[in-house]
């Protein structure tokens, strides 16, 4: 079936197309989603929002960009939104702390072991992981999508709707910003 | 505590700690999870729109009432003001030509 096909079939409700295009896609939404979050119920609850999304709003697909391109680009915000309202719930919760309520702990990132690294690189991709966690949104997508989701720069640049020169200064920058912290984990 | 050197080639190696990183693969039973929450959510807009409607009945209900009421006061009071203008308009009428009194002085 084509990506044609599949959308006409999407926007008619069909029931057997969705599932095709959840085993076709499953595997790059939840990686890319895990890259960002990296937290394993997370990562499934966010790729589970990320194809609602898709069967609801199919409709509203322009045929602008390839569908495999469309999907990523939802899977990037929904999880850039999803770190956001953690952070927020986080930072209220602190608020609240101050005059006494008590809270449960809502989001505290825990070391990440990332199922496909290799056994030898297990301990140092936690520490990457963790510095890449800290990285501005911009420099995170670039990154996360190009060394996790192995993406070219072409692919990112459509991702996220900017020019390839533009996605080659993010990755510089990332990179630049990644070694300054792991130096500064090192050193410490 | 390492020094520059140290930490710097160690900052380099971890950089490419992902280089030859497989994906994840997400659970078998996601499109069934998926299946049941799109089917949860199409439950709610139903139960919201009983809500809205119990709502507007109670308000429906609640101004039907309200206008009972005033009606019901609004005309026993009206009556009641129209006796006493009449009763206070004739003993004015009577004071004004003394036939409230009930001595006659001839």
């Amino acid at each position: 079936m084509s990506d044609q096909e599949l959308i006409n079939a999407l926007c008619e409700g069909n029931q057997q197309a969705f599932k095709l295009l959840v085993s076709t896609y499953k595997k790059s939404v939840f990686n890319t989603v895990l890259g960002f979050l990296q937290h394993f119920e997370n990562a499934e609850e966010v790729t589970q929002d990320v194809f609602i999304k898709i069967f609801e709003t199919i409709g509203s697909f322009k045929n602008q960009s390839k569908l495999s391109t469309w999907i990523y680009r939802i899977s990037v915000n929904e999880s850039l939104d999803f770190i956001r309202r953690a952070k927020r719930k986080k930072r209220f919760a602190m608020i609240t702390s101050l005059f006494g309520n008590e809270n449960e702990v809502l989001y505290q990132p825990v070391e990440f072991n990332h199922p496909g690294v290799l056994m030898e690189n297990k301990e140092k991709a936690a520490v990457l992981f963790k510095a890449i966690s800290q990285l501005p949104e911009k420099q995170k997508t670039a990154f996360v999508l190009q060394k996790v989701e192995h993406c070219s720069q072409q692919k990112i640049a459509e991702i996220m709707q900017l020019n390839e020169g533009a996605v080659e200064s993010l990755l510089t920058r990332a990179k630049t910003n990644l070694k300054k912290l792991l130096i500064n984990y090192y050193s410490g | 505590m390492k020094n520059t050197n140290d930490a710097e080639k160690l900052a380099e190696d971890t950089l490419k700690s992902l280089d030859n990183i497989e994906s994840a693969d997400a659970n078998d039973f996601i499109f069934t999870r998926i299946q049941n929450r799109l089917a949860a959510k199409q439950q709610v807009p139903v139960k919201e729109k009983l809500k809205l409607m119990y709502t507007l009945s109670a308000m429906l209900l609640f101004f039907i009432v309200v206008n009972i009421i005033s009606f019901n006061y609004l005309s026993t009071n009206t009556n009641a003001v129209n006796t006493r203008q009449k009763t206070s308009g004739l003993s004015a009428f009577a004071t004004d030509y003394n036939l409230d009194q009930n001595s006659y002085n001839y």
